[in-house]
């Protein structure tokens, strides 16, 4: 017995110090928070530490939770830099003085001035359109022009949603209100719940739902048609770009920072900058072409799956305003009842 | 009072596999009447108190029979078994099985859902006062005392007036102290109540004590019947001779109504001719003290209000005896010997 | 799992001791304390109460939470009851085809976390699911069920949480008295009115006891609701906290939901009243088991097995094939990595746990043994610290970064590279601790039950020193209580979700933390290994179970 005990003991402890493996002094390292975890960005993250050495430590978790967890964590904060999906979380972060002004020649060479914070608290790395999907076989293209579109009452029982505690519904509601105001806004979210939508926490599973013939419309991010059409040349969903018309379709990002309390600043720069240059590539090791995104630096060119979306208006203004109105856009679509 | 009998068991026998528990009992029970099976642990007398229960079905044996007052319940011949919640029979069990989640008053009604709620509010009470345990209605049994909870446990099971009550040794449970004194207690209830009464046990005081029939049970079989006191004198076999008391046994030559044998010639209970075994309780020996006595004390257990000695003959061999508590005896001291009661014979097994 | 061990329990020996010293007051209440602190912590957010968000709540969301909430909780009652209570009584008093393998596979589905479970019946079940797909191809494209819904998380979370009161109820209808069968039925009662009178009421605080770990677990998911879209108070707290950033409201609505269970549960309480349940003292025989013939015996059969393959076999088939495909299209080599880290990290947390729940829980054991001879204070404090296993591991998540905050900026200028206590492995420990310190310590006491206090004299008495009556008395009488108890940490530990969520270390992975992210993005196929092995690490103490259970049918 005594034998079991301290042999277990001995185990315990010895996987305990293996679990806590400190960075030794000699591994160049940077500690990442990250939201996005598609797998893909850990082969761009391999490349990296292939070209440089430096060892990326992910630690992942909704845009959401990580700013929480960051909040929390203050200035001793592990983490080196913030990565999220989302302008209004990073905006929010930056404004609580999570975030550290960065100056760097290479990232504002790369990053056009909207698409990154005029303090250099954070960088946008890819853009992400939120439109519309639909099916084709049963939706005509000039049915679903806008998002107000979608409001209209013939859409009742044939709506695909994604639920109100998601991060991209409630950007795309502070598009909408930056654009039309509160109360147009309002007035669009209570006509898609009027239509009781279906309400499917997944992208790719609203695709795949339009594709079972259950929703014939829905808002999806453009990469989820990207990566399914990569998959499935045929897959029988198209994509719509909304409000063409008006500023354009709504445009979000995977953006960073460097956190205030970084221990790893160089690092972290330097990834960073590696980020918005080597790693704008749009094959499958670059951060855009992984996913099917647009680069956030414009001298590269989109993933080549792109192409058949076209050419499109993308309303870049509205995103600087993200982050101051998520309060609003929250308590909005509990008021709308949207879920 | 009708004159049939109140149960009629013929012919039953159980099995399980090929161990027969119960084997071809047959015997009846008069109104008004306690019986007690009694024997051995093992001996299949809870067996056969659950077969009359309806609680466990008999063999289909011919002509195998139960009949509860004047109702068959039972009928191999005619494939007539009634299962046990219509029988109309009571029970006591050793544990008294008394539901802990229901109060006394509850565990008595529990029998009587049958009934109008008026009447059996009505018999509850009365029910309860038959017990002596008004005060205690809305306790639940783990807050009695183990004779409360007996009385509780009796007072359920006559409740719904059965048609016979039986109890699966109901004492075993509670201290030796209690135990006379419950049972003194719980044959006036039964006589009082006037229900036809089978208990099962395997304590010999506690039998001959209750028993106004007493059946003897030894491997499935019941092998003799009768009142405590025919089985106590006169037993039949040495099973029973032993089963309720201590005996003293004996080789002898018997003619008609004596024998001759160690203790000289003895009279018999029944005539007998040749060589018998005999059967004499200590109670029936006399030991008086006599410097000529032609016996002599070996061994003296003293229980106080009487003693048991162990004196050996003349020829050798030893007899036991039961004296009063009153005298003192000294090992060593010569006694003469004298009988007070017939000798029984034994059947030659 | 793993409070079965403990309610199971039977009542506790208490051994008075002699005096005992000061100074081990002292020890204990340095262990019990800290445990406590996250608790109280938590409670002091009460202070901090906004109005104007509670009337907020009020006019939106929380009127469905709370009808959710009963909704949810009153469903997943009904059926696990209905489930386990048939269930446990076919397989307490009946023999049919299959019966005796039956009765283990059906503790099976505790080896399937909810979360794990939830996912694999959406991949299935929803409208592009195979399932319904297929039953479009054969009744045409206008049939279709709605799984996103109250009824799909009912039929989830019942289907994980069912074995528990099945256990109990199992256990229970076991123990009863044939005495009780037999009284009923000579007091003209059908085989139906025994059930129902007797044999229920008397399984009730077992069922009790089952029904309150379903309705603990069923209050804390977050996982299955946010999959089903059904909008509960735990749901609230995400939204809250997370969404809203609104941590104060978060942790008043969490505390909102542990007084629900709490009440919940002593109502049922103080509705059995002074009825006691226990047999009363006596031998009793043992019921034998009935075998039941004709088409009965099928039906059994067919609907214990239906259960079992329901709840086991088409989740845990479904999570292998998609294993299988996630183990095919990754490139080479790199799922090798990857999985084999994460459960490196998921079993070195449950090995370290397990040891380290046990350690604490001996002393503390130790001391509730000596019973009166203690301070009742102290006492009392011991089985409160053990109350963490009742609170939703991500409000005990919260209470540990909010107590620990504070301390990292005083031990930050100590240490040379940002040392942390929260979101290090201490903090993820100590969370761990409070949550499962229940287990351990009920399995620390049943061990030191099985010493009488005459064998520590005996021993004592025979010139043994007490390092050698604890190495050669103690240990070797405790040691498979508290393998049992330290293995149940361990599982427990493996399939924790939110707690290691808040509080790993940075960039830990473990096996659920993994399944669960991948879960949440739909990517089923990926999520599938990690959940496939922590199905299958959950086996083995549940197998341990299982020969338990099959020991108990081959005693009766």
């Amino acid at each position: 017995m005594k034998t079991i005990l301290s042999l277990s003991a001995l185990v315990a402890v010895a996987l305990l110090t293996g679990v806590a493996r400190p960075a030794s002094a000699q591994t160049q390292v940077v500690n990442v928070y990250s939201a996005r975890h598609y797998g893909a960005l850990e082969k761009v993250f391999a490349e990296f530490t292939r070209e440089t050495g430096i060892q990326v430590r992910l630690s992942s978790g909704s845009s959401q939770a990580l700013l929480e967890r960051l909040r929390a964590d203050g200035k001793q904060t592990p983490a080196d830099v913030f990565l999220v999906i989302d302008a209004g979380t990073l905006q929010l972060a930056a404004e609580e003085g999570l975030l550290q002004p960065v100056r760097s020649p290479v990232l504002e060479a790369a990053i056009p001035a909207e698409l990154r914070d005029p303090q250099g608290r954070w960088f946008a790395l890819t853009q992400r359109m939120r439109t519309i999907a639909y099916n084709p076989k049963r939706v005509k293209p000039d049915e679903v022009q806008d998002y107000a579109d979608l409001a209209n009452p013939k859409w009742r029982g044939r709506l695909c949603l994604r639920p109100a505690t998601h991060i991209y519904t409630i950007a795309l509601t502070s598009y909408l209100i930056a654009n039309r105001g509160e109360r147009e806004t309002e007035r669009i979210v209570r006509g898609w719940v009027a239509n009781r939508p279906q309400y499917i926490d997944s992208d790719s599973r609203i695709l795949e739902t339009i594709a079972a013939g259950k929703c014939d419309v829905a808002i999806v991010n453009h990469y989820y048609l990207g990566n399914a059409l990569k998959r499935d040349p045929n897959f029988p969903v198209a994509l719509a770009w909304a409000n063409q018309r008006g500023s354009g379709v709504h445009v979000n990002i995977t953006g960073a920072g460097v956190t205030a309390g970084a221990a790893n600043r160089d690092n972290a720069i330097k990834l960073l900058e590696w980020l918005a240059t080597r790693g704008q590539d749009a094959g499958d090791a670059g951060m855009p072409g992984g996913n099917s995104e647009y680069p956030a630096n414009l001298t590269q060119k989109p993933p080549a799956i792109l192409e058949r979306f076209g050419t499109f208006k993308a309303d870049y203004a509205a995103i600087a305003r993200y982050g101051a109105l998520q309060a609003q856009s929250i308590k909005l679509l509990e008021r709308a009842r949207y879920r | 009072m009708t004159a049939a009998p109140a149960l009629i068991v013929r012919a039953l026998s159980r099995r399980y596999g090929r161990v027969l528990a119960v084997d071809a009992a047959s015997f009846q029970l008069n109104h008004g009447e306690i019986g007690v099976l009694v024997g051995p642990s093992g001996c299949g007398k809870s067996t056969l108190l659950r077969l009359i229960a309806g609680l466990e079905s008999p063999d289909p044996d011919t002509g195998a029979q139960i009949i509860i007052g004047e109702r068959t319940v039972f009928d191999a011949d005619t494939a007539l078994n009634v299962p046990a919640d219509q029988r109309g029979v009571g029970l006591v069990f050793q544990d008294y099985a008394l539901f802990p989640h229901m109060t006394v008053a509850e565990n008595i009604a529990f029998g009587l859902h049958r009934w109008p709620k008026k009447e059996r509010r009505a018999r509850v009470q009365e029910m309860l006062r038959w017990v002596r345990l008004e005060a205690l209605a809305e306790r639940y049994p783990h807050e009695l005392s183990g004779g409360q909870q007996q009385r509780v446990a009796l007072a359920r099971a006559l409740a719904p007036r059965p048609a016979l009550v039986l109890l699966d040794e109901p004492f075993s449970n509670l201290d030796q102290n209690l135990r006379s004194e419950l049972r003194e207690e719980m044959r006036a209830l039964i006589k009082q109540s006037n229900t036809p009464a089978l208990f099962v046990t395997h304590d010999r005081e506690e039998a001959i004590s209750l028993a106004d029939t007493l059946l003897v049970m030894h491997e499935g079989r019941i092998i003799q019947t009768g009142t405590p006191h025919t089985l106590y004198w006169q037993p039949e076999t040495l099973t029973v001779a032993t089963l309720l008391g201590e005996v003293n046994v004996l080789e002898g030559i018997a003619l008609d109504g004596h024998a001759e044998c160690a203790l000289g010639r003895v009279p018999l209970v029944r005539s007998a001719q040749g060589r018998v075994r005999l059967a004499l309780r200590p109670e029936a020996v006399h030991a008086v003290p006599a410097a000529d006595g032609e016996a002599v004390i070996e061994r003296v257990t003293y229980f106080g209000h009487d003693q048991l000695l162990t004196v050996r003959l003349q020829a050798g061999d030893t007899v036991l005896v039961r004296a009063s508590g009153v005298h003192r005896f000294s090992l060593g001291q010569r006694v003469h010997l004298a009988l007070a009661a017939p000798a029984a014979v034994l059947q030659a097994t | 799992m793993s409070l079965i061990s403990a309610l199971a329990r039977g009542q506790r020996l208490l051994v008075p001791r002699a005096a005992l010293f000061k100074a081990s007051h002292l020890g204990v209440a340095v262990l019990a304390l800290p445990l406590l602190a996250p608790l109280v912590v938590l409670l002091l957010a009460w202070l901090d109460l906004d109005l104007a968000t509670w009337a907020h709540l009020w006019e939106t969301l929380l009127p469905e939470m709370l009808l959710s909430t009963a909704s949810l909780v009153l469903g997943v009652s009904v059926v696990t009851l209905t489930l386990g209570i048939s269930l446990g009584w076919l397989m307490a008093r009946h023999t049919f085809p299959g019966a005796s393998l039956l009765r283990a596979a059906l503790v099976l589905p505790l080896a399937i976390p909810s979360y794990v479970l939830g996912f694999v019946f959406m991949g299935l079940l929803d409208y592009a699911g195979p399932l319904q797909t297929a039953l479009r191809a054969w009744f045409g494209e206008s049939f279709e069920f709605e799984i996103r819904s109250l009824p799909g998380a009912v039929l989830v979370l019942s289907l994980a949480l069912y074995p528990y009161v099945y256990l109990f109820a199992q256990a229970a209808f076991q123990e009863q008295s044939a005495t009780h069968h037999d009284a009923a039925r000579a007091m003209g009662h059908t085989a139906w009115a025994y059930f129902w009178r007797v044999a229920l009421p008397l399984a009730r605080p077992s069922l009790a006891a089952g029904w309150a770990l379903v309705v603990m677990e069923t209050l804390t998911d977050f996982a299955v609701v946010r999959y089903f879209n059904v909008i509960t108070l735990s749901e609230g707290v995400v939204r809250l906290w997370i969404g809203q950033m609104d941590r104060a409201g978060g942790v008043q609505v969490a505390s909102l939901l542990l007084v629900l269970a709490l009440a919940l549960v002593a109502g049922e309480r103080i509705l059995r009243y002074r009825a006691r349940y226990l047999q009363l003292s006596g031998q009793t025989r043992p019921i034998a088991l009935t075998p039941l013939r004709g088409w009965r015996k099928w039906l059994a059969t067919a609907y214990a097995a239906s259960v079992v393959t329901l709840a086991f076999g088409l989740p845990g088939g479904q999570l292998l094939v998609w294993a299988i495909e996630d183990v095919r299209s990754a490139p080479g080599g790199t799922l090798d990595v990857v999985f084999s880290t994460y459960l490196f990290n998921s079993l070195a947390l449950s090995f370290g746990t397990a040891l380290l729940v046990l350690l604490v829980a001996l002393p503390l054991a130790w001391h509730l043994r000596a019973g009166s001879a203690s301070p009742a204070v102290l006492r009392a404090l011991i089985r409160v610290a053990a109350f963490g296993y009742a609170l939703p591991g991500a409000v005990v998540a919260v209470g540990i970064l909010l107590l620990l905050a504070p301390l990292n900026t005083l031990v930050a200028p100590l240490s040379s590279n940002a040392f942390l206590l929260s979101g290090s492995l201490i903090g993820l420990l100590y969370g761990y601790l409070v949550r499962f310190l229940a287990i351990g310590l009920n399995g620390a006491e049943s061990s030191l039950e099985k010493i009488a206090p005459s064998m520590e004299m005996a021993a004592r008495t025979l010139g043994a020193h007490s390092g050698r009556v604890i190495a050669r008395v103690y240990l070797p009488l405790m040691r498979s209580e508290l393998l049992t108890a330290g293995l149940l940490v361990c599982v427990d530990v493996v399939k924790e979700l939110p707690l290691t969520m808040f509080l790993r270390p940075f960039g830990m992975e473990t096996l659920s933390t993994w399944a669960y992210m991948l879960a949440s993005e739909s990517a089923w196929v990926g999520a599938a290994t990690p959940a496939l092995a922590i199905v299958v690490l959950s086996l083995l103490p549940t197998l341990l179970l299982m020969r338990r259970a099959v020991l108990m049918e081959v005693r009766a």
